[in-house]
């Protein structure tokens, strides 16, 4: 160690607060680093988990290969780890009803194929043995045949022929193909898994793949599926190739596994984060600059004083950068361990609302400590840590040695004290105007305290407005339905299903807890205007015609669920369900999100309780759909009606026909709403499916919904798909629970990562601001000294203190307030394209980094104060060589 | 032999109407082991002389040449090199880098040079400053007496050919001032080194060789006391 770094390595021990700072200041933001960092990591450790999940961790995958093959696949070099399923052969299943695929084909596994193939199971065991088999979940569903775990099955085992050559799983089934059966055994079912990608089952396969343990070794002939990885992902395509192998890759992985080029969510990810790390670069920057600006400015007497004992400007910058050093080889390493630390507890939390937000492979996003994102935060905060110290060093060169040697020379206070500033004078007094003029003099030094604070101001207020604006965009339409999962049927559903018999049977379903079947019509409704609550009344009716014309919704409910609605609320079945003249529920108090407010509001719209009104509605026609009105020849309006299939085939139908009307009796309001109905769709009327004919006879049906509440709703979904698969229809239930569920992660998430951010950011800033004001305070020590001693008493001190907190809290909001607000106006520019809000001006940020701001100056104020008060006048003006 | 020559030398503070002529067309020569003192009215420029001599500050106009070579014709690397090896400077506030101890301070200018410091001149030293035992001290741990011996010890480490002290014994008492001075002449005699001492004090001006007087900036007497 050369007499500078030691020089340098005292000093730090002598300004141990102030070097704690700085190397918290270090901690801080090599730990932001290496947060953002550790978490891409995991980001992309997580979607190559999750593609590894659906699709297998395989790299290659060469089908149908024979022993010499397999094992030149199996000995080579560039590959990892590699397995082979060996073919059992094809056999007919009993039940099987889908035509093109008939067989199921049965591979022979082991443990490893298992894990390459991320084959998951949904009920039973992975296949021990030969005996043990395992069959997709697909085929139970296409099967009239339900197997179950623990059955026996039992196969006649063979290869498909055509023409004296045998088909694999790449040759679509053909008419004239033949099962050559070879042996005829029996197997238990094991379990049931969830079918493989489509990578290695595909949808043309005319076998379904099952799956038995290890079965023994083949034959010369036997004939395999072989799985592998590579040393390097990268090299697959190069070793098919050189092998000359017909092969396919696992290409979402090997995109994830930066095997080929970087993949479109890498590199997004990358440029978020390299956007965050240069935001918390330069609040960082801001901070430990500072410091290292504070350190060369306290110091400048000693790098006067080694300049003129002959220390080069060469050396004298080495020391600033041998504190810099110093200050990362302790900051960095603690900072890096914490962040990775920070991510991993936060990841323990949200890992698993992440991997639901993601992709629904059940894959919790888990921390991934890679050599890369390390060394990348390392190299980054370094980085930080020396273009902070650079900056300052070069004005330790540029202290002249004459000016050291003078500094220590005269103290005088300041012989021309300005009273110019009457305000300040009258409020604050002599102490008051000798802040203010300090702060003058220095400005310099302190415009780094006030750069920070306006730092953190504008980064606080901003991010807050950001997590408002994307917690208020993901909350949208939460809790607005009772019910978990919709499945509506259109016409062509319906032309396939029997939507009661549906009914029924959801209801029968063990998991599904209530469900509704609803026929919806749009109806445009002419209300009496006192029925109507009068603010909407006026609104609507303002030529005084007595009468409310409103587009609203009415629902057919089924009968077994309008009687239990009715049972609910008390209400008469005789009255309400009689078929000649049925009575409505009228469902009021909707949920309407008011722009001006910027909140959801409750409506009521209806003043009666009970009431009439005439409803129009355009009538339905099963098999066709409605294609607006057009004017014929004789210049009379007609509704026009295409057919589904042959669209050329139009009905034109007069208004007496394609328009009902009806005169609908309200018997009762409600304000709680059934779980069936969401409350966005605004005020809603009910009546019993049976009431149909009499309201609007002969009105075809061609929409229909089932709304079910479940606990388990994805099981749900699941059995509906199937459901309707087994009648040949498909099906796609919206799972609202899922999607409110994936909404809440999002705000979870959002908040978790932009108030630890702020946090940070926060930290950062107020360890800036304490450095740099007590260091600023030991400065002025034998100023304060001298004023004593000149008879400035306590209090007169404190209010010069107090004034200068003012100075600067209310420089740095006089900046940073306008400022912030700008950047928030920015940000909702942004973020009305994707959803459209009114700007809210964010006052509770501002508020309370308004208030943070003076706490954090007035509170180190106090601290420094509080260390300077001890001081003995005498000793701090003769203490030179302090 | 002639080791020092100074020519024409000005220094102006400030500019327009604030400036300080703090030193006016000074021109003289000092002799190769000649003891020089200095003296003259507060505010007469001698300080800034010093420093300029000591190439800590740098002329408005004017040379000073040490040993034929034109020190102020060098840049800044090669005047802190110079600044090392061949002057030692005094100061009346001793100048002594707190964090470092009394061996660390006086060896600063050979750690500097990055060589290895000559231990029997070292002891040599730390025995004629009567600093033995203080070796770990740090300065202000040590009396003003103590601590100005130090910075001449920092001073003389180098051996360097010209010893210049502003004021050495302006801050201590008249048997502390004494020794200091004694020890001055002492290396002095037994280094054969130039010495350029400032002063108030009649008593030390009246042991040097040779006294020169500054008023406002320029020499208004040169007189020789010795041969
Ligand atoms: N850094 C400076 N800026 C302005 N004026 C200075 C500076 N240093 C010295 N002076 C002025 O130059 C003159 C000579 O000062 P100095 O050399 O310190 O005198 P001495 O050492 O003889 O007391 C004085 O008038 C002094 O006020
Ligand atoms: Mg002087």
């Amino acid at each position: 160690m050369n007499i500078f770094q030691k020089v340098t390595l005292q000093s730090l021990k002598k300004n141990k607060v102030r070097t704690i700072v700085t190397i918290v200041g270090v901690i801080l933001s090599a730990a932001m680093i290496s947060a953002v960092t550790t978490f891409t990591a995991s980001m992309s450790n997580y979607v190559l988990q999750a593609a590894i999940a659906s699709e297998g961790a395989w790299h290659g995958y060469v089908p149908d290969a024979d022993i010499e093959t397999t094992q030149e696949i199996t000995g080579a070099s560039e590959v990892a780890e590699a397995s082979a399923m060996r073919h059992l052969g094809y056999a007919l299943v009993d039940g099987n009803t889908m035509q093109t695929c008939p067989y199921v084909y049965v591979l022979s596994s082991d443990e490893e194929t298992t894990e390459m193939l991320s084959v998951r199971l949904v009920g039973g065991h992975y296949p021990t043995s030969g005996d043990e088999i395992l069959l997709p979940e697909h085929l139970l569903n296409s099967n009239d045949n339900t197997f179950k775990i623990g059955d026996t099955i039992t196969l006649a085992l063979g290869q498909r022929m055509v023409d004296g050559y045998y088909l694999t799983q790449s040759n679509p089934y053909q008419e004239e193909e033949t099962l050559e059966v070879r042996e005829t055994r029996t197997f238990t079912v094991a379990g049931i898994y969830r079918r493989l990608s489509d990578r290695v089952e595909s949808y043309e396969a005319p076998g379904y793949v099952a799956i038995t343990g290890p079965d023994g070794n083949g034959d010369a002939d036997s004939r395999y599926d072989v799985f592998f990885t590579m040393n390097r992902p990268g090299d697959i395509y190069s070793f098919l190739e050189d092998h000359a192998l017909n092969g396919k890759t696992n290409d979402r992985v090997l995109l994830y596994s930066g095997a080929t080029d970087v993949s479109g969510f890498e590199s997004a990810l990358r440029g978020l984060s390299a956007i965050v790390i240069g935001l918390i670069m330069f609040g960082s920057v801001s901070l430990i600059y500072n410091a290292f600006s504070i350190s060369v400015s306290e110091r400048t007497k000693q790098f006067g004083l080694l300049s003129s004992v002959g220390a080069t400007r060469k050396q004298l910058r080495g020391m600033v950068l041998f504190e810099a050093l110093v200050v990362s080889v302790i900051g960095i390493p603690i900072g890096i361990l914490s962040g990775i630390l920070g991510i991993g507890v936060t990841l323990l939390f949200v890992g698993d609302l992440f991997a639901s937000l993601l992709t629904g492979e059940g894959v919790p996003m888990t921390l991934c400590i890679s050599a890369p994102s390390i060394l990348v935060a390392i190299v980054v905060a370094l980085v930080t840590v020396l273009i902070s110290a650079w900056i300052p060093s070069g004005r330790a060169t540029k202290v002249t040695a004459i000016e050291a040697i003078r500094q220590s020379r005269d103290i005088r206070p300041d012989k021309k004290v300005r009273r110019s500033s009457g305000l300040t004078y009258r409020l604050f007094g002599l102490p008051g105007v000798l802040a203010s003029q300090h702060y003058r003099r220095s400005r310099k030094k302190y415009r780094a305290t006030i750069f920070s604070l306006f730092m953190s101001i504008v980064l606080f207020v901003s991010a807050s407005a950001f997590t408002d604006y994307m917690v208020t965009m993901a909350g949208q339409g939460l809790d607005v339905a009772g019910y978990d999962v919709s499945m509506s049927l259109r016409q062509d559903g319906l032309a396939l299903l029997d939507d009661q018999q549906l009914l029924q049977q959801i209801r029968d379903m063990d998991q599904v807890e209530d469900v509704a079947y609803l026929n919806e019509r749009f109806l445009s409704c002419l209300f009496d205007s006192q029925d109507v609550a009068p603010q909407y009344a006026q609104q609507l009716d303002q030529e005084g015609t007595g009468t409310v014309k409103m587009l609203l919704y009415l629902y057919f409910v089924d009968d077994e669920s309008f009687r239990e609605l009715l049972q609910q609320h008390g209400l008469s079945e005789a009255e309400y369900m009689d078929p000649q003249h049925p009575l409505a529920i009228g469902v009021d108090g909707s949920r309407v999100y008011n722009a001006e407010t910027e909140q959801y509001q409750t409506v009521e719209l209806l003043a009666s309780d009970q009431l009439e009104f005439t409803a129009e509605a355009q009538r339905d026609i099963v098999g066709y759909w409605s294609d607006g009105t057009e004017t014929n020849d004789a210049g009379e309006t007609v509704y026009m009606y295409r057919n589904r299939i042959d669209s050329e085939q139009v009905l034109e139908l007069p208004e007496e026909e394609a328009m009902y009307s009806s005169t609908i009796r309200m018997g009762t309001r409600i304000t709680d709403w059934p779980f069936f109905l969401s409350k966005s769709n605004g005020t809603t009327f009910l009546l019993p499916a049976s009431a149909r004919d009499t309201v609007f006879p002969g009105d075809g049906v061609v929409y229909g919904e089932y709304l079910i509440t479940a606990e388990d709703h994805k099981a749900v979904v699941q059995e509906l798909k199937n459901m309707a698969l087994a009648q040949g229809a498909h099906v796609s239930p919206y799972d609202l629970a899922a999607s409110e569920e994936s909404d809440r992660n999002t705000i979870t998430i959002i908040r978790v990562f932009s108030y630890g951010f702020v946090v940070l950011i926060s930290l950062i800033a107020a360890a800036n601001v304490f450095n740099t004001i007590t260091t600023n305070i030991h400065l002025r020590r034998r100023e304060f000294a001298m004023l004593k001693s000149v008879g400035m008493s306590r209090s007169g001190f404190n209010r010069m203190m107090n004034y200068e907190c003012l100075l600067y809290g209310s420089r740095a909001l006089l900046f940073g307030l306008p400022a912030s607000l700008l950047v928030a106006l920015l940000i909702h520019r942004s973020v009305i394209y994707a959803f459209d809000m009114p700007f809210r001006v964010p006052w509770k940020a501002m508020g309370i980094s308004a208030l943070s701001v003076f706490l954090v100056v007035f509170v180190t104020m106090l601290y420094a104060m509080s260390k300077i008060k001890k001081d003995d006048p005498i000793e701090a003006l003769k203490n030179e060589n302090t | 032999m002639e080791l020092l020559r100074v020519e024409d030398l000005c220094k102006t503070y400030g500019r327009g109407e604030n400036a300080v002529k703090a030193l006016d067309h000074v021109s003289f020569t000092v002799e190769k082991g000649e003891f020089l003192a200095i003296i003259g009215p507060s505010g007469s420029g001698k300080s800034t002389l010093l420093h300029i001599l000591g190439g800590v500050d740098r002329p408005t106009g004017g040379h000073v040449y040490l040993d034929g070579q034109d020190v102020y014709a060098q840049n800044e690397d090669q005047l802190a090199i110079f600044r090392r090896r061949q002057v030692g400077l005094i100061y009346q506030f001793y100048n002594l880098i707190p964090v470092l101890n009394v061996v660390e301070n006086i060896t600063l200018p050979v750690l500097m040079d990055g060589r290895t410091v000559n231990q029997e001149r070292l002891r040599e030293l730390m025995e004629t400053l009567g600093l033995r035992g203080r070796e770990r001290h740090l300065p202000n741990q040590l009396s003003g007496g103590q601590q100005q011996r130090v910075s001449i010890g920092r001073a003389l480490m180098n051996a360097p050919a010209l010893v210049l002290a502003d004021e050495p014994t302006g801050n201590l008492d008249s048997k502390n001032s004494q020794e200091i001075v004694e020890l001055l002449k002492l290396s002095h005699r037994k280094y054969g080194q130039t010495l350029i001492v400032i002063t108030h004090d009649e008593s030390i001006a009246l042991q040097a060789d040779r006294v020169l007087t500054i008023e406002d900036g320029t020499i208004t007497r040169d007189e020789v006391i010795r041969r």
